[in-house]
């Protein structure tokens, strides 16, 4: 690929950010029971299906989507701020959750922080909402700190209480279903946080928070560990990145810069990550034409907690690990069940009508899951089976090579 | 708030299980007593160095399980003014006995470790962290797993272990998609199994033939990029233990637990445990866990019922080896990453703290209190409890009497005198 026409097609995902994903749009909202509905006497509702309904929403805007760059930033800021239906409980919110990633994830960072802050899924997942003036509950404030917006290592055990004091009242109205200030409950005495003495309010917090001079570097270099390889926030590439960043802590331009640095298209990208099994998925349906309506319902969700990522549950707050974390002896089993349930689906008359030829065959393969080129490993290992299948007769030839293709370290790497 | 395991919270996403009505899954109530009614368990104590002690196997309760209504200090005075409402009553804790003065008890939900306690074969290693302690969940558990002082960038303890004794993928199994870090060294992993009891999901559905051009594919080779031979050694490394996996599973060498008290998750997982230990598996350590145990809020309900499945596990799991027998002779230790605040919080739950508790189960365990309970009254300036006990000291036992590696130094990187916790 030619360096101009990389720097196009940057141009246009970064147009896509705030473009309107029309094929998005269109994926059908499955019903999802918000608080003020389940508070009417006599109304019921399976928060179970709905999540599991959610799921299937969510996959579907990844592989339709019009703006992938978008939807990606959605997913790693899932990945930013991980919250679990688990303690949730409550699909509707989820699903808003991550239509606030979508709508303010490509701008400020401090302005997306403060709505994650005040979320009603994030008040349910990190206990803001349940603690009193007198007795603050810590877990935001220092989650606030650790993983979302500085890393640890940068603030002390005292600033992570009297941050919680100054979220003190910030509270879930749970007839509303929204989020407000309880003014009772709310803590207007004196803080010191992070170096900043004064009355402070939790939107004072958060912006002392994102705008700390450990911030830049951590957000910076989840970003990029995400998009190309791991690298810690000490990183030279992270710290040529977070100078521009911290000018104005946006979201876009942070993206823009990333994928236009020399280090994105180096060989050192290539390879670098393993595929999150969340991608995978979206990416599998994507090339081989599917959408989630050809998959059975609920396999989705299984196939993603089989292989250890079900989106909107993650383990904890502290999210999914990278690389390494996804290459377990078990995912290994699961990615073959999933690439075989996937091959069948999937319209492969192409690859079928060159039966016999093998080199032919798995040249098509290549083009078809979007494979610039494969390592002579995988080569020799496709035109073996390719073979085999050929003088086999009988069984299904070109889903077994699509099967084998699909669990290929070319593929499940980015 | 939702605390279901792992595992219903996976088969309710295939939309098959129903919750009518309700968003939030209602937990169990606390019961006013819980009566001690298991029948006394005939037991062979076991003669000192008779039968070697192992397989290991290390359940990591995530979240920061609070070791103070888990081991009651029950008459303690400022046990109940620190947390009005959240105390576990003396009439409800299964009495220990006293260490130093201080009367201690388990939690209600513990009757089946109770039990086994009695038997003599629980130690409960008491105010048990690290110097300095951190109150990150992940810096925490990190520190634990890695066993260093700061747990930045190192490597599992036990994944250290793994890099200095060869390459066979059995040597470590972990319960579960995903591993954690203790199981994770600088040149070898763990293998890991389907959090699954039957044989059949062990291994994928390909054939023989598949499978033979798959491992083709999979081989590692010199040249290629190092995260792809990872990926490669992920599928070998199933072929071998997914087939060992499933055939241990499918000889069901364990009758099934006639138990009616549910052990959810970390049951499941144990059970697993306990048939590949029966069958026979040369495995030397295993991994098991479970998470939810950061209690911020409505504590006493939800420590009840996390406390109550993970007795039941536990339970069963040691009813399968009630005596020691030469490569079934399990040590179970049960750990968190920290505990958690003496004080309550507004929410009537509590934050994180330091110095935990950590049991060590099995039939070759001496049963009994090692460490010192740290005192309420001297809490340190943050309002925590003072560490006694260095975790490292549980490790470098496992490591040379479980595990048979010395010196431990060389795994922990300094040295710390082992606790005497086995016959």
């Amino acid at each position: 690929m030619s360096k101009r026409s990389w720097s196009e097609l940057v141009s246009e995902l970064i147009e896509g950010l705030s473009a309107r994903d029309a094929a998005g749009d269109r994926v059908p909202l499955p019903h999802l029971t918000t608080i003020p509905q389940a508070n009417v006497p006599g109304y019921t509702f399976d928060a179970w299906n709905e999540f599991s309904e959610l799921i299937t929403w969510w996959i579907e805007r990844m592989v339709v989507s019009d703006t992938p760059l978008r939807e990606k930033l959605v997913l790693l800021l899932h990945c930013q701020f991980p919250t679990s239906f688990d303690k949730v409980g409550w699909a509707s919110l989820m699903y808003a959750q991550n239509e606030l990633f979508r709508r303010l994830g490509p701008g400020n960072f401090q302005e997306l922080v403060t709505a994650v802050a005040q979320d009603p899924a994030m008040l349910i997942w990190l206990d803001t909402g349940t603690d009193h003036r007198h007795q603050p509950n810590e877990n935001f404030a220092r989650e606030l700190m650790e993983r979302f917006t500085m890393g640890a290592g940068h603030y002390t055990e005292e600033d992570v209480r009297q941050g919680a004091r100054c979220f003190t009242g910030w509270q879930l109205d749970y007839t509303t279903g929204e989020f407000y200030i309880n003014p009772y409950d709310h803590d207007n005495g004196v803080k010191t946080y992070l170096g900043h003495r004064g009355n402070l309010s939790g939107d004072d917090v958060i912006e002392i928070a994102t705008h700390s001079a450990a911030s830049p570097g951590w957000v910076v270099s989840r970003i990029w560990s995400w998009l190309a390889f791991p690298v810690t926030a000490k990183h030279p590439i992270v710290r040529g990145l977070s100078k521009a960043y911290a000018r104005d802590l946006n979201m876009t331009r942070l993206l823009e810069a990333i994928l236009l640095h020399p280090a994105f298209v180096s060989p050192e990208a290539r390879g670098g990550l393993v595929k999150q099994p969340i991608e995978y998925v979206a990416s599998a349906l994507r090339v081989l034409g599917l959408n989630t309506a050809a998959l059975p319902d609920g396999s989705l969700g299984w196939n993603l907690g089989q292989l250890g990522q079900l989106p909107f549950a993650p383990p904890s707050v502290g999210g999914w690990g990278q690389n390494q974390f996804w290459l377990t002896t078990t995912a290994a089993s699961s990615y073959l069940q999933l690439a075989q349930m996937l091959a069948s689906y999937a319209d492969l008359t192409t690859i079928e009508d060159l039966n016999g030829k093998p080199s032919q065959q798995v040249a098509a393969v290549a083009e078809l899951l979007a494979v610039d080129k494969w390592s002579k490993q995988t080569y020799g290992s496709l035109v073996t089976l390719a073979s085999a299948l050929k003088q086999d007769g009988g069984s299904w030839p070109a889903q077994e090579l699509v099967t084998l293709a699909l669990v290929s370290p070319d593929f499940m790497l980015n | 708030m939702g605390t279901l395991d792992r595992r219903q919270f996976l088969s309710r996403t295939l939309g098959a299980g129903a919750v009518a009505g309700a968003a939030h899954v209602g937990l169990p109530r606390h019961p006013a007593t819980v009566a001690s009614t298991l029948p006394a368990r005939a037991r062979v104590r076991a003669h000192a160095s008779s039968v070697k002690p192992g397989p290991f196997v290390l359940c990591t309760l995530t979240g920061g399980n609070d070791g103070l209504n888990t081991v009651v200090p029950y008459l303690n005075s400022d046990y109940h003014r620190l947390r009005p409402g959240l105390t576990i009553p003396g009439d409800e804790v299964l009495t220990l006995g006293s260490l130093d003065g201080e009367e201690l008890g388990f939690h209600p939900a513990l009757s089946g470790l109770y039990s086994l306690y009695q038997a003599g074969q629980v130690a409960v290693i008491l105010g048990v962290e690290y110097p300095d302690p951190n109150y990150s969940h992940f810096v925490s558990m990190d520190i634990w797993q890695t066993a260093t002082v700061t747990g930045d960038d190192a490597s599992g303890w036990i994944g250290r272990w793994l890099d200095v004794t060869g390459t066979d993928p059995f040597r470590a199994l972990s319960v579960g998609p995903t591993l954690p870090t203790a199981f994770v060294g600088d040149r070898q992993q763990a293998s890991t199994l389907n959090d699954n009891t039957s044989g059949g999901s062990q291994m994928p559905g390909q054939d023989t033939y598949f499978l033979k051009i798959y491992k083709k594919l999979m081989t590692p080779y010199h040249g290629a990029v190092a995260l792809s031979n990872d990926v490669g050694e992920s599928g070998i490394n199933l072929l071998a233990v997914g087939a060992a996996a499933e055939a241990a599973l499918n000889a069901e060498s364990i009758p099934p637990n006639p138990s009616d008290r549910g052990s959810g998750d970390i049951g499941n997982q144990l059970d697993i445990v306990a048939e590949l230990i029966e069958y026979g598996l040369p495995t030397k350590a295993y991994g098991v866990g479970w998470s939810s145990f950061d209690t911020h809020s409505d504590q006493l309900d939800t420590h009840y019922s996390l406390l109550s499945q993970l007795d039941a596990a536990v339970e069963n799991f040691m009813g399968v080896f009630p005596s020691p027998v030469e490569g079934k002779n399990p040590v179970l230790m049960i750990h968190s990453e920290f505990g958690r605040r003496p004080e309550v919080n507004g929410s009537a739950g509590t934050d994180h703290g330091s110095s935990g508790v950590v049991f060590v189960v099995g039939p070759g365990v001496k049963g009994g209190f090692y460490g010192a309970q740290p005192s309420l009254s001297k809490l340190d300036p943050l309002g925590n409890l003072v560490v006694t006990t260095d975790f490292r000291r549980i490790y470098a036992t496992i490591l040379e009497d479980v595990l048979g590696y010395a010196p431990a130094s060389r795994i922990l990187g300094g040295n710390f005198k082992p606790l005497p916790f086995l016959n």
